[in-house]
């Protein structure tokens, strides 16, 4: 994937000029930026590919295991429903939805504990955003 | 000596009244709070304040202003430890030492190191613009575009010691880094790039934007898309005295302070990204000449305090090129020459002559905020401690509903968030993939540095590249990195060729183990990388 990104953005760079006047054109810098991200990219794959890739990552047990994608899909149909919505029903409405998405149908706690969190996140988020900090948290579009 | 004390004495005299003394306490709280709140930063904060400002006096106004500055750096660290999610920039390095030692049970040891270092350094380095704060603004004169590009070039082959991947992957990250800098307008011609029309890239990418997805955001999906869905349980202390730093921990973290303070100071008075270069610069540093390099990346404390040390040293040695020079060493600075600007005070060469009563009362009380600082941040360690006993489950949506507020409340924007969204998908694949993030944030913090410099330098030099070598700081820079990534091609040269005279074969590992070297000596690229259990 990152090769790919490399390869499109050099190409793309290279559209941009790479000299003009005796200096560097706007597309040079980032023309050398994708073909190393590409040269890159390429040899991190041979090497994954021929076994000789394999670092720990410190920190990652969270990794241990196939992905729950069930989880990870509900978790991300959350965000992305968040990041969409959030210009149109605004902060409030969003805010509650995405959470009880994620309390409720990826982590499954009772509706109980799901409600509780939801009404404290938006009670201190509104405490500390809007009236300690003076930020206007995203209102809704329609109403 | 007699000026020096009258100096003082100006300067306390002014910075001690009561007025000041509540602007500075203001200040250093809501630089606290800024810091530790993810996507607000002190740049943005200190704009929102600027109109306030106006009907204050100039000296209250610039103590308050400053006091937020570096307690944002107090306050960036407090979430890197807590939930891998930096604050700042310059916290991007706690986050790989700081959340490992949170995940030891060893949080409110982290978060003191992190306050007494940074007091520490703090201290060490306002004194330090008392006395030499004006002479040594001139050494920074002497840094031009060749000498910025190379000092960036510097930080980035340091990057490469910093990732926890092979180099190979450390390098692929730095190259997207760099070239995911580029997206926006170019600094020299104003032509877009990479932005497909699309409006709210014209401005590029905010870095809180990118740190929040990879670290963040991708921290939380990599922990729900676990089997359990939860992180490996903390050992949590019980006592007040297991809190704070052990007396070992101590042992490990003096040095890295004093190494850290000196470095952040130096690096803080060149205008650019000193505070950021000297936290992971102070990383490399205390790595390579820790005894258990291994241990870095695992919860060591010097990863910790010396970092901490460096950004905070930088902090303060950021406001000598504005009140000395008239250079604005980041944006904030900017920000704060700025309102300056508009109170009528010209910050400069003429600034000690014009108002040194201005001058010295912010030196001193940034003594007086530092204290200030370590006595608020201390006794709330238990506090923010206890918020780790909160189930996952629960705290995990809170950190992404402040993440996003966080992200939106930058420009007011969705499409920000989305943007975040995006990074932490991408963060999570990363990871699974054994990618490091943090070298991709911190190659794309230096590169609008490293581009601007570069293209600036080769037109001085009317587009020859040989003034990056006619120069000898950036000569001499340039040298550096060069020694800095041969280094360990050069030494694992050394152990192959002893290896082989010695006539043993086997592992690379169980070589290095007979020879007594490290086990942290970066491979080639391709090598593997395994860390051995500390």
């Amino acid at each position: 994937m990152l090769a790919l990104i490399g390869a499109g953005a050099a190409f793309e760079a290279w559209a941009y000029g790479l000299w003009r006047a005796r200096s560097p054109g706007e597309g040079l810098y980032p023309f050398m930026a994708a073909l190393a991200v590409l040269v890159l990219a390429t040899t991190s794959l041979v090497q994954t590919v021929n076994g000789r890739a394999d670092a720990t990552l410190a920190g990652d047990e969270g990794d241990a295991g196939p992905p729950q994608w069930r989880k990870i899909g509900l978790y991300l149909a959350g965000l992305v429903a968040l990041a969409a919505l959030l210009p149109v029903l605004g902060y409030w409405i969003v805010t509650a939805a995405a959470l009880i998405l994620i309390l409720r149908g990826a982590k499954r706690l009772s509706w109980r504990l799901t409600i509780t969190v939801t009404a404290a996140t938006a009670l201190v988020t509104y405490l500390v955003f809007e009236r300690l900090l003076g930020l206007a948290l995203p209102r809704s579009t329609l109403f | 000596m007699t000026d020096i004390l009258a100096n003082a004495a100006l300067g306390f005299g002014i910075a001690l009244s009561w007025n000041n003394l509540l602007f500075c306490l203001i200040g250093v709280t809501l630089g606290t709070a800024i810091g530790v709140l993810p996507g607000l930063g002190p740049a943005a904060t200190i704009a929102l304040l600027l109109p306030i400002t106006y009907r204050m006096d100039a000296i209250a106004s610039l103590i308050l202003l400053a006091g937020i500055y570096y307690g944002a750096m107090y306050g960036g660290s407090i979430t890197s430890i807590l939930v891998k999610v930096p604050g700042e920039g310059a916290s991007v390095v706690t986050c790989l030492d700081g959340y490992a030692m949170a995940r030891k049970g060893r949080a409110g040891a982290a978060l003191g190191l992190s306050a007494f270092g940074s007091f520490i350094a703090g201290v060490i380095g306002t004194i330090g613009v008392f006395l030499l704060g004006p002479p040594l603004a001139a050494v920074a004169l002497a840094f031009g575009p060749a000498e910025y590009a190379a000092l960036v070039i510097v930080g980035l082959v340091l990057v490469t010691h910093v990732a926890q991947s092979t180099m190979t992957a450390s390098l692929l990250m730095i190259a997207a880094g760099l070239l995911l800098a580029t997206l926006g307008v170019d600094p020299i011609y104003g032509t877009e790039r990479f932005t497909f029309g699309q409006l709210d890239l014209f401005d590029g990418i905010p870095v809180a934007i990118l740190a929040m997805g990879l670290f963040g955001v991708a921290e939380l999906l990599s922990v729900a898309s676990s089997r359990s869905g939860v992180p490996k349980p903390l050992a949590q202390p019980s006592r007040v005295r297991e809190l704070l730093p052990s007396r070992e921990e101590w042992r490990q973290s003096a040095p890295a302070i004093a190494r850290g303070t000196g470095l952040g100071f130096f690096l803080g008075l060149l205008p650019g990204g000193g505070a950021l270069i000297a936290s992971f610069a102070s990383y490399v540093i205390e790595k390579r000449l820790s005894r258990h390099p291994e241990q870095f990346g695992q919860g060591a404390p010097a990863g910790v305090a010396g970092p901490e040390s460096a950004n905070n040293a930088a902090a303060q040695a950021a406001f000598v090129p504005l009140l000395s020079l008239g250079i604005p060493a980041n944006v904030v600075m900017g920000v704060m020459m700025g309102g300056l600007l508009i109170q009528g005070i010209q910050p400069g060469p003429r600034l000690l002559e014009t108002r040194p009563d201005l001058y010295w009362a912010v030196i001193c009380s940034m003594l007086i905020g530092n204290a200030m600082l370590v006595i608020l941040n201390v006794p709330l360690i238990s506090i923010f401690v206890q918020l780790l006993r909160i189930p996952f489950a629960v705290l995990s949506p809170l950190i992404i509903m402040f993440c996003v507020i966080g992200a939106f409340s930058l420009r007011n924007s969705a499409f920000d968030v989305a943007l975040m969204i995006a990074f932490g998908v991408a963060g999570w694949a990363m990871r699974r993939a054994k990618y490091d993030p943090a070298p991709l944030v911190l190659a794309f913090v230096l590169g609008d540095i490293l581009e601007r410099s570069v293209r600036q330098a080769l037109l001085v030099g009317q587009g020859s590249p040989a003034i990056f070598l006619q120069r000898p700081i950036s000569a001499g820079l340039l040298a550096l990195a060069a020694a800095l990534l041969a280094w360990p091609a050069v030494r694992w040269l050394q152990h192959r060729s002893r290896r082989l005279a010695d006539g043993k074969g086997g592992a690379r590992g169980e070589a290095e183990r007979a020879l007594g070297v490290p086990p942290s000596a970066p491979p080639l690229p391709g090598a593997s990388l395994k860390h051995p259990a500390p």
